[in-house]
């Protein structure tokens, strides 16, 4: 005759061995709340060390961004009269390529503005976009201000062409028609001296 | 040879003193929550899922979802019970996924030796033919789904009331009578019941 009877569980052995009850407790005590406080505080230190790496390098980068424009190995921009081709490296990413015969002189560096002078000769300017500097090119005729673009100007005794490739610039002047003229990408603008015989 | 000393421990901390203990972080009043209650969940979902590495796994959970709700914990004086409910919930979504899975052929019975079965767990001085019977209860609850296992085996194999039952299985005692009784018809043979039994 059959000897079991319920509950069943008095005629089975104990599956329960100590080292099983530890291995659970380990896992248990890895993931408790006191631990997981820990590991938040650790992340929440880990999260304000990075903000404040992160906030230097920001600063860092914004002093370097209102010190004065400089060329890209540190020297200070001074006026340039090439005899022969050559190119400006600026420390924002800006470039200035200047024709043979070309003067050009900054005259203001600041952290929100960057005016020079192109006396004669050719200039293509490569403005980085979204620098902190307005840019003013003044050309005799007309002062060309940019924000972030690539354009060219040719400045001879009585004429001034200024051709955009990138971006947009705004030409302001006595000579230029209506004193203002916003060029896009593709447009060009040559501005005549009054008194010359078109 | 010198004799070693009892220490008698009559005001042992009661569960509602080593909850309020662990809800305020204390390590030693989770530990001892668990050094009381661990040993009996680990034995009743080992039975449960019949699979050693499971149940472990379930009183890890339970514990940590327990330590989750320690601090809205009302009914502080039935911590076993309560605790209890979480692991055979815990357990039921096992056993539930693992008889989707085998429904639909992803997933393959268990490996002989991950087995933790009634038969594996039969007392020592056990007779054959009752070893057998087990076997064959074993063979049934393998097949049976998880809800009427569960059922049955709290019932069974615990000695769970029927109300215990019904409160661990989140239904009505009607309901958790009728998932006993579908098993009781195919265990009738195997096993004797006992006088007074429901």
């Amino acid at each position: 005759m059959n000897q079991l009877r319920y509950p069943l569980k008095d005629r089975l052995q104990d599956p329960v061995t100590e080292r099983a009850l530890q291995r659970v407790w380990r896992g248990i005590d890895e993931q408790s709340p006191r631990r997981h406080r820990r590991r938040r505080l650790h992340k929440a230190a880990l999260a304000v060390l990075a903000i404040i790496a992160s906030a230097g390098l920001g600063l860092a980068v914004h002093l370097r961004q209102i010190a004065p424009l400089r060329l890209s190995d540190g020297r200070p921009l001074r006026a340039v009269d090439a005899s022969a081709e050559a190119v400006l490296a600026l420390n924002d990413g800006s470039r200035i390529h200047l024709w043979p015969g070309t003067y050009f002189e900054p005259i203001e560096s600041s952290s929100s503005t960057f005016t020079a002078v192109l006396h004669r000769g050719e200039a293509r300017f490569d403005v980085r976009p979204g620098g902190p500097r307005r840019w003013l090119i003044e050309c005799g005729l007309a002062t060309v201000e940019v924000l972030g673009t690539e354009f060219h100007c040719r400045r001879t005794a009585d004429r001034l062409r200024v051709s955009v490739e990138r971006g947009t610039v705004l030409v302001r002047g006595q000579a230029v028609p209506d004193r203002v003229r916003l060029l896009t990408a593709g447009d060009s603008l040559e501005v005549v001296a009054p008194d010359h015989p078109r | 040879m010198r004799r070693p000393i009892l220490l008698s421990v009559p005001n042992a901390p009661s569960d509602a003193d080593l909850i309020s203990r662990a809800a305020q972080g204390d390590r030693f009043g989770v530990e001892l929550i668990f050094r009381r209650h661990a040993g009996y969940l680990l034995g009743i979902t080992t039975r449960l899922l019949a699979d050693r590495a499971a149940a472990e796994a379930v009183v890890e959970a339970t514990f940590l979802a327990g330590l989750r709700q320690l601090p809205v914990l009302r009914e502080v004086e039935s911590v076993r019970a309560w605790l209890a409910r979480i692991a055979v919930q815990l357990a039921r979504r096992r056993l539930r996924r693992a008889w989707w899975l085998r429904r639909l052929g992803w997933l393959r019975r268990q490996r002989r030796g991950e087995h933790a079965t009634l038969n594996v767990f039969a007392a020592l001085d056990l007779r054959p033919e009752d070893r057998a019977a087990l076997a064959r209860v074993d063979g049934i609850l393998e097949r049976a789904r998880p809800g009427r296992r569960i059922a049955w085996m709290l019932c069974r194999v615990e000695g769970f009331d029927l109300d215990d039952v019904a409160a661990a299985c989140g239904c009505s005692a009607a309901s958790a009578w009728r998932r006993i009784a579908d098993i009781d018809a195919l265990v009738e043979g195997p096993v004797a019941r006992r006088p007074g039994s429901p």
